[in-house]
């Protein structure tokens, strides 16, 4: 089954025990954060069933930033979307790999019902990940160097970044 | 900067080579919740005026501890740091016109002015942009105050986290000892939420140093989810460790 990839802050998604005031089972609001919709919309990126193309795409999130640092994920059974009756449309992403940009969607006409049910499916379904930066920088320096993300498309600080890295 | 001299002259305070011990900082201390660094920083203004009153050349000195007491008789001293070596010069960069009240002043408003912001990794922020200024204007006498809101939980949880993130990252060798120390104190913060933005910094920072307040942290941390990130960043810092050694 394939998933759907959303970026997340990991700590506004700890459970009880990592927040004491928290009532077993419910979630902290400042999660929804995380979920800040436009035009009732919500980006994430589609993910085979197999994970191969997870690497890619984290890749290209973490090099459309200002600057490298530690992506945090969540990554939920795309299966659950149509379980809450949550319409997708595929749409071009806007990171700096084209290949990667044909595998956004969008999450579309969400009312606020559906993005509580899907801030619960999260929290309590998707597998939460980290990657730090000094692996990032190893993947963006390679994804970079094999052109599959179009170095011309970072922010400058970034560039400035990779650019030490690759001596 | 600069702090009023009626509040140094009520200033008692020891010196030798080693350590700084402050006795009494009556009213030095505004917020009444032993924020000891006016106290610190009332002293080290006081030594540099006798200094310069008795004509001598003022050396700027450095100290591998900072003891406060503020009751008597004493019994444990109730701010003992053994951060690193304090460098007189870095703490009394002086701005015309700033006092430490006032500076206190705006970083408490932008931290309350952060609080309405969503923060996201990889992404600065009118906080951020702030807070590096803060650090760049007022070395270390900014992160001292960062140190006692942070450690004493007086600011917004994600703010903080936002803030330690941030602490890792600066460029800006004169204050990286107590950034480093701020950042490994930290790690055990009541807020899981602080404990992750202080290992977020500390792999920013990179820095070995901070091993075995890691381990410590990793031993204590309940939460199952903090405590892998926690394994990951020490995992990241042993292996530069090795890199260096070898």
């Amino acid at each position: 089954m394939p998933f759907v990839l959303r970026k997340i802050r990991k700590a506004k998604w700890y459970k009880h025990r990592g927040v004491p005031w928290l009532a077993q089972g419910d979630l902290q609001a400042d999660a929804l954060g995380d979920l800040q919709t436009s035009n009732n919309e919500l980006s994430v990126y589609y993910i085979e069933s197999n994970k191969s193309n997870l690497e890619r795409v984290v890749t290209a999130l973490a090099a459309n930033r200002d600057f490298i640092s530690n992506l945090d994920y969540a990554l939920l059974d795309l299966e659950v979307l149509s379980e809450l009756g949550i319409k997708t449309e595929r749409r071009a992403g806007e990171t700096p790999d084209a290949q990667v940009n044909t595998w956004h969607i969008d999450l579309v006409e969400l009312s606020a019902h559906k993005l509580m049910d899907l801030a619960d499916a999260i929290y309590k379904h998707a597998d939460k990940r980290r990657l730090q930066k000094k692996k990032l920088i190893q993947l963006i320096v390679k994804a970079v160097t094999s052109k599959c993300i179009d170095g011309t498309r970072l922010s400058p600080e970034l560039s400035k970044e990779i650019d030490k890295s690759l001596g | 900067m600069r702090l009023a001299q009626s509040l140094l002259d009520k200033v008692e305070f020891q010196r030798d080579n080693a350590a700084l011990f402050i006795q009494k900082a009556p009213g030095v201390d505004p917020s009444g919740e032993g924020m000891s660094w006016f106290g610190y920083l009332a002293a080290l203004e006081r030594i540099k005026l006798e200094e310069r009153r008795r004509s001598e050349l003022y050396h700027p000195a450095t100290y591998s501890e900072l003891i406060t007491y503020y009751e008597a008789p004493i019994e444990a001293p109730i701010h003992k740091s053994t951060t690193a070596s304090t460098d007189f010069e870095a703490h009394l960069t002086y701005e015309e016109g700033a006092s430490i009240e006032e500076v206190l002043q705006r970083i408490l408003i932008t931290f309350d002015k952060a609080k309405e912001q969503v923060f996201e990794d990889g992404m600065e922020s009118d906080f951020s942009k702030e807070l590096v200024s803060f650090i760049k204007n007022y070395s270390n006498i900014a992160v001292r105050m960062l140190t006692d809101l942070i450690l004493n939980e007086e600011v917004n949880a994600e703010v903080a986290s936002e803030a330690l993130r941030w602490l890792g990252q600066i460029e800006d060798p004169k204050t990286y000892s107590h950034r480093l120390w701020l950042l490994e104190q930290s790690l055990y913060c009541s807020s899981a939420r602080v404990r992750d933005g202080a290992a977020l910094g500390l792999a920013f920072l990179d820095d070995p140093h901070a091993i075995p307040d890691l381990r410590e942290a990793i031993q204590r941390e309940p939460y199952p989810e903090l405590r892998e990130d926690l394994e990951q960043v020490l995992e990241q810092l042993e292996n530069s460790h090795r890199c260096r050694s070898s």
